[in-house]
């Protein structure tokens, strides 16, 4: 990117309940952040998986600098439990947020990402909600340089994380 | 409308039903192929059991064509699982081309005698060395990572890829099957070994399945549910690829020995 993004000041809940304040909670890791919900038949499910593999491939201490968060962005369907157990199918260290959708929103805005759009389900199936497809990275120093569109294979992640834990820190 | 099953990445996988009109288009064709040359020998001097047989093969790789390329298997294989698409190799690359060939007596194979061009092509191209050769070349090709991600996005590629399996196949199977051209130099141990090598050889794609640390196929990689792991996934189609491979090997040994036995029991003794 050409101007780098401060990480947002956003408070959300996490599955257990508490509050989670995403600057304070991150501060000196290389943060993950994607915003999708659990219902989502294409490009959630890839990233997560994606993601999954990835990081049971990284060094330990690349690991350990590293948090994976996901923002839900179908707060009533994805309960905190739905959420958990989701996010656990793919790897339990990730970390699963909710929160109201004009906090949310305005996040995104902040980050310069589309906003949450719902659509609703035709002929009685679920609703589709559209959402942003990448994944944004913020460094140690909590600025995002490079933000990961949907197809960005498992070994570029491998290749680029400690490259991006290195630069940052 | 869709002719034949192709990669469509990002897609959610879906049940509901969706016609592939070219995989039965090319079903029928090869149903109306067979009756026509069977219309035009005469097979009577072959037992009655034998020619079931032959029809039965027929109708095996008729099925094993449809199953693997039509709804649901042919979707699934072309843009979600590598280890469908693994099974879809065996069929249509391996199986199909053996009951294929097998389903047509004899005296199908005599009218290619006519043509001398022809028959010197055929036994150029269908000498154990070269079928062995261009068969494993294809294959290897066929499941390259940049081939695959290359052709199977579009309905035209992921054709030529199932097509070039099919000829493949055909060619592997043609020295061991086909009476014409006549190979009296290719002896049933010969014709055990040929099958034998091609069990146990490792080839470049089975080792990058199975030993590549990361997925080594976009679009499998990229693939929405139902593969929760790619990699697991790819790991499961090296496997499929080889235990599979190696299985109709052995069953091809099986009855290339068991006919050897007959023939050998048949032959008068001498004195």
């Amino acid at each position: 990117m050409e101007v780098p993004i401060l990480k947002p000041d956003l408070v959300l809940t996490d599955t257990e309940g508490s509050f989670y304040d995403l600057r304070a909670e991150t501060d000196g890791y290389l943060s993950l952040v994607f915003f999708g919900y659990t219902n989502c038949p294409d490009v959630c499910p890839v990233h997560m998986a994606t993601l999954a593999g990835v990081f049971d491939e990284l060094a330990p201490e690349v690991r350990d600098a590293m948090k994976v968060i996901f923002v839900s962005t179908d707060p009533e369907r994805d309960t905190p439990d739905r959420l958990r157990q989701w996010l656990s199918a793919y790897h339990p260290s990730f970390l699963g947020l909710r929160g109201e959708m004009e906090t949310i929103n305005a996040a995104l805005a902040e980050m310069k990402l589309p906003g949450v759009a719902v659509v609703p389900g035709q002929h009685g199936s679920e609703p589709i909600i559209g959402h942003p497809s990448a994944v944004l990275v913020f460094g140690r120093d909590g600025l995002a340089r490079v933000r990961y569109p949907f197809g960005v294979r498992r070994a570029d992640w491998i290749n680029d994380l400690p490259l991006l834990l290195g630069e940052s820190s | 409308m869709k002719w034949w099953c192709f990669a469509q990445p990002g897609t959610a996988w879906t049940w509901q039903w969706q016609p592939l009109i070219g995989v039965w288009l090319a079903m029928v064709l090869l149903i109306w192929v067979y009756q026509r040359v069977l219309s035009r020998i005469d097979d009577s001097y072959e037992s009655s059991r034998l020619r079931k047989s032959r029809r039965a093969a027929f109708a095996l790789a008729i099925f094993l064509l449809w199953a693997s390329l039509d709804w649901p298997l042919g979707p699934l294989g072309a843009s979600y699982l590598a280890s469908v698409h693994m099974v879809q190799f065996l069929a249509v690359g391996i199986a199909a081309p053996a009951l294929l060939l097998l389903a047509l007596p004899g005296a199908a194979y005599e009218p290619l005698r006519r043509y001398p061009r022809l028959i010197k092509a055929l036994s150029d191209l269908t000498h154990p060395v070269s079928a062995f050769v261009i068969f494993n070349i294809m294959m290897t090709a066929t499941h390259w990572p940049g081939v695959v991600d290359l052709l199977m996005p579009t309905q035209l590629g992921s054709f030529v890829l199932d097509a070039a399996w099919m000829l493949g196949g055909l060619l592997f199977w043609w020295p061991l099957i086909v009476p014409v051209p006549e190979r009296p130099g290719f002896h049933s141990l010969g014709k055990i070994a040929y099958l034998a090598l091609n069990a146990f050889l490792i080839r470049p794609p089975f080792a990058m399945m199975i030993f590549s640390a990361s997925p080594i196929y976009a679009i499998y990689e990229l693939a929405p549910p139902p593969a929760r792991d790619a990699l697991n996934d790819q790991q499961l189609a090296g496997a499929v690829m080889k235990i599979g491979i190696a299985w109709i090997m052995f069953a091809g040994v099986l009855v290339i020995f068991r006919n050897w036995m007959l023939l050998e029991s048949d032959r008068p003794e001498s004195a």
